[in-house]
């Protein structure tokens, strides 16, 4: 599934995402290719292999989202008006500001 | 059972059904479009605890268990747990809180209105209007209120959503925690409790 995501948070509290992911119930373990983050969130390099259950303290399925403000939208719009305005008053200044 | 728990967990995420009905990290009804591999989010929430007779504490939230929330401060460096019973209520931003940037851009607007000549007189007031108004609504519309009723749903929000790690906690009490064996008569309920650190190995 595109831009579908696996976190696998381990017990020492670190982390796996992983872009591509295998679930093998039988050998009890996970699949995984992606980055790998220690508890702090420091990156650790590259994940290809597989993690075995016992490591993996939760799984989380994320699907990442940037947030589209519209108030910043709003603005942009106040903007371009201001804009024009000024615009139109630095060249008839006397319709702005008098003669 | 742990296999069975790890395929129960992505079977409930799988079908959305993993998370509290009533709060989840779906944010606050705005436009979005997805992300790559290095926008997933690998910290947990800013949140502000409020505690009677202290005020509210703000940082990252780290973990919750049964007990305790944990935050990483914003103002001092460390980690912090609050005993849940203190805490009243907790507010979350459910998203990156863009009310300090609407309000610069608003102020920048306004400064720029005696430009208008006689017109500012209605640009000034406008620019104030909507500046407020945005970032009025952005601040709303970011931070949710979480009553201690729904601090159990307040993981989907950590870092550490499984708990708190043994770092997280020796980083808390000095001293990795101790593992309760099965079928142990008393559980240490605080750090206090806990039996002495054994001296390191030579």
């Amino acid at each position: 599934v595109p831009n579908v995501y696996l976190k696998l948070h381990l017990y020492d509290g670190s982390l796996v995402v992983c872009e591509r992911w295998e679930i093998r119930p039988e050998a009890r373990e996970i699949a995984c290719g992606g980055n790998t983050f220690d508890a702090l969130r420091n990156p650790l390099g590259g994940e290809d292999g597989t993690r075995p259950y016992d490591e993996i303290a939760l799984v989380e399925l994320t699907r990442p989202t940037a947030a589209t403000d519209p108030g910043y939208a709003v603005l942009g719009a106040l903007s371009s008006v201001s804009a024009i305005a000024t615009t139109v008053c630095l060249v008839t200044l006397g319709a702005c500001f008098g003669n | 059972v742990r296999a069975s728990a790890i395929e129960l967990a992505v079977a409930l995420v799988l079908c959305g059904c993993g998370t509290s009905g009533a709060l989840d990290r779906s944010g606050g009804g705005r436009t979005t479009s997805e992300a790559s591999l290095v926008q997933v989010p690998l910290f947990g929430h800013r949140v502000d605890v409020h505690v009677d007779g202290v005020g509210a504490v703000r940082g990252e939230l780290l973990a919750v268990d049964a007990d305790s929330i944990f935050l990483a401060l914003e103002q001092a460096q460390g980690v912090i747990a609050i005993p849940r019973s203190e805490a009243t209520r907790v507010a979350i931003s459910l998203e990156e809180d863009g009310t300090g940037a609407l309000t610069g851009w608003s102020m920048a607007g306004l400064l720029t209105t005696p430009s208008h000549g006689i017109f500012a007189v209605f640009s000034g007031p406008l620019w104030m209007l909507v500046g407020g108004g945005t970032s009025a609504a952005e601040g709303f519309s970011v931070w949710t209120q979480v009553a201690p009723d729904g601090f159990d749903t307040l993981f989907q929000f950590a870092r550490f959503p499984a708990g708190p790690p043994p770092s997280l906690l020796e980083a808390l009490y000095g001293r990795a925690p101790v593992v309760v064996e099965e079928g142990a008569r008393e559980v240490p309920t605080s750090p206090n409790d806990l039996p002495p650190v054994p001296p390191p190995p030579r």
